[in-house]
């Protein structure tokens, strides 16, 4: 494999995979504040 | 309009589904076509920026258009956009977010189906000792497609019609929490599963084993090599646009019917985020990784040269897989187009809820009836797409409904929403609740360059050149000799532009104007419910 498409397909995958397990942990460990169904937080 | 208490249970199962939403059939066959036809690795670069600029901008904006919406008891465009404010017409426009996904769902739920019938016969072992001819015809014969007779009546393609369209709406019938939350908690970790399982197995295929001819990762040599020239093409940023704008299933409805069933005050801005970026991932690190290196590792880089995911999806691949082996050829068939298949249920059952929605706020109907309604209709409209398969019917389908409604729409909701609503109340709803902090750069984003990007796709798809060579065009034009119209622009479309069989014009007519009918009809619908709302008031 060429070192120009290497290197271009590297960089992106890897900006993909950070800010995804970035945004998504993020979200995890708020699981519970927010969307959790909890009635009490009901404010329709 | 009825006050509804259907919420999500978890955060996940929300990201989960929204994301669901957007990975579908062509984050595996549509992105790497589009990669191949405009600059391989460099097609990245502008793709990227239209992820940022117009995708993730776009994203918030329809998920507070959304949870604003919810707030008010409406789960479909026509009443979110009504609470907008400003203008009693504006619900119209949403008319759109009921339309697109009813009319996508049925051709939508067919390709679904189609999946599901090769994952049935990858199992019964149909394409044993079939040469790649007997594949493609295979796939012919499944569709009743080229065989001389006017309609096309697939026996079997209904059979699977049917299964898909029944599994949808059982799921549907479940309700948010308990059938589609749940269904993408089990069938997006699957998908991935899948993904992962098919991209490794594809590029660890080197010349010589399980009958490769060459290696595997000469295809993702000729996907990533970027051929910078590309960047100063006009084609290539229209066509990166438009790759993000319909992965992310931006301007259907769907998304703003699911943040709809959020709370004032959970956060959209991460969800969002989130959501966005697993798309992403399914998109450039699996889609790209699955097909073309198969392709090329059994028929070398000249089967890339008119790449197209369908037809190498259903009328390649099959035979491909033989190579593997008796057991192998099993596994990588049902893997593969059962990939497809929950790539494809979960955006499917982000179509119903919509629909189903609206019957729901606007008239008080069950949830059980609404399901029958949403089915029985999808089974209407998707009739004419299969039994004319061949004279255009389903094209037609995609291209007004699947295609052009998308950026009229998200046009039009941008506009609403950030210019008449206004950029403040916009950037407040955006962040309330937020769990990051978005960068204030970003609404001064929102504010010119998203709707920017939407106009400009919107005004390339009126009038976009043949082969999409805008340079080419403008020199043709000023040089006096006319502006060369595609067939597929939106005007050469109306026009019939490339079209010479009598009965494919017929057709097409025809098909637009059933789906001009059901634009009316859902236009009568929302003016019904009107009424009805405010007699209640009264």
């Amino acid at each position: 494999m060429g070192s120009t498409a290497l290197i271009m397909m590297l960089v992106t995958w890897s900006l993909i995979i950070f800010f995804t397990s970035y945004f998504f942990t993020k979200a995890l460990k708020n699981q519970g504040r927010h969307n959790s169904g909890s009635p009490d937080d009901d404010d329709n | 309009m009825s006050q509804q208490k259907e919420r999500w249970a978890s955060r996940i199962g929300l990201i989960l589904a929204v994301a669901g939403n957007a990975v579908g059939l062509g984050n595996f066959l549509r992105f790497p076509a589009q990669a191949i036809d405009n600059g391989g690795g460099a097609f990245i670069i502008p793709y990227l920026i239209s992820f940022a600029l117009m995708g993730i901008p776009l994203l918030w904006v329809e998920w507070a258009i959304g949870r604003h919406g919810g707030q008010y008891g409406h789960h479909s465009t026509p009443g979110m956009l009504d609470v907008l404010g400003k203008s009693p017409l504006f619900k119209y426009f949403g008319v759109f977010g009921i339309f697109t996904n009813l009319v996508v769902a049925a051709y939508y739920c067919y390709i679904e189906s189609w999946t599901l019938g090769y994952v049935w016969f990858s199992i019964t072992g149909a394409f044993n000792g079939m040469n790649t001819d007997q594949v493609a015809q295979h796939f012919k014969n499944y569709l009743d497609s080229g065989q001389g007779n006017f309609l096309n009546l697939p026996g079997t393609a209904f059979i699977f019609f049917g299964i898909t369209v029944t599994l949808n709406l059982w799921i549907l019938s479940k309700g948010i929490s308990a059938g589609i939350e749940k269904a993408s908690k089990i069938l997006m970790p699957l998908l991935l599963v899948f993904g992962v399982f098919l991209a490794i197995r594809a590029l660890t295929l080197t010349e010589g084993t399980m009958g490769a001819q060459h290696d595997a990762i000469e295809g993702l040599n000729f996907l990533w090599t970027p051929n910078f020239n590309s960047l100063w093409d006009p084609k290539v940023w229209l066509a990166a646009a438009g790759q993000i704008f319909f992965t992310l299933s931006v301007g259907m409805g769907s998304i703003q019917c699911y943040a709809a069933y959020l709370r004032k005050k959970d956060d959209i801005a991460l969800n969002s985020v989130s959501a966005g970026f697993t798309n992403e991932f399914v998109e450039v690190v699996l889609g790209g990784s699955v097909v073309i290196p198969i392709a090329v590792a059994y028929l070398g880089l000249a089967s890339l040269t008119s790449f197209s995911g369908f037809g190498m999806s259903f009328m390649t691949l099959p035979n491909l897989f033989q190579y593997w082996g008796p057991v192998f050829s099993v596994i990588g068939g049902v893997v593969w187009f059962g990939l497809l298949f929950f790539a494809g249920i979960t955006s499917s059952l982000a179509m119903g809820q919509p629909v189903m929605a609206f019957f729901q706020d606007s008239f008080n109907i069950p949830r059980k009836k609404s399901v029958f309604i949403f089915g029985a209709l999808v089974i209407i409209l998707a009739i004419p797409t299969i039994i004319l398969y061949d004279h255009g019917a389903f094209d037609e389908f995609d291209f007004w409904a699947g295609t052009f409604s998308l950026v009229v729409f998200a046009l039009a909701e941008s506009i609403i929403f950030i210019w008449i609503f206004g950029i403040d109340k916009a950037w407040e709803e955006i962040n309330r609740g937020a769990d990051i902090k978005i960068p204030i750069f970003f609404k001064y984003v929102l504010k010119y360059v998203t709707p920017t990007f939407i106009l400009i796709i919107f005004l390339g798809s009126l009038i976009s050149p043949v082969g999409g060579e805008w340079s080419q065009a403008f020199s043709q034009l000023f040089s006096g000799n006319g502006w060369p119209l595609a067939p597929d622009s939106v005007i050469g479309k109306i026009f019939h532009i490339g079209v010479e069989d009598r009965d494919n014009i017929w057709v097409t007519n025809l098909t637009r104007m059933l789906l001009m009918s059901v634009y009316l009809l859902f236009g009568y619908l929302t003016y019904k419910a009107w009424k009805l709302k405010l007699k209640k008031e009264k």
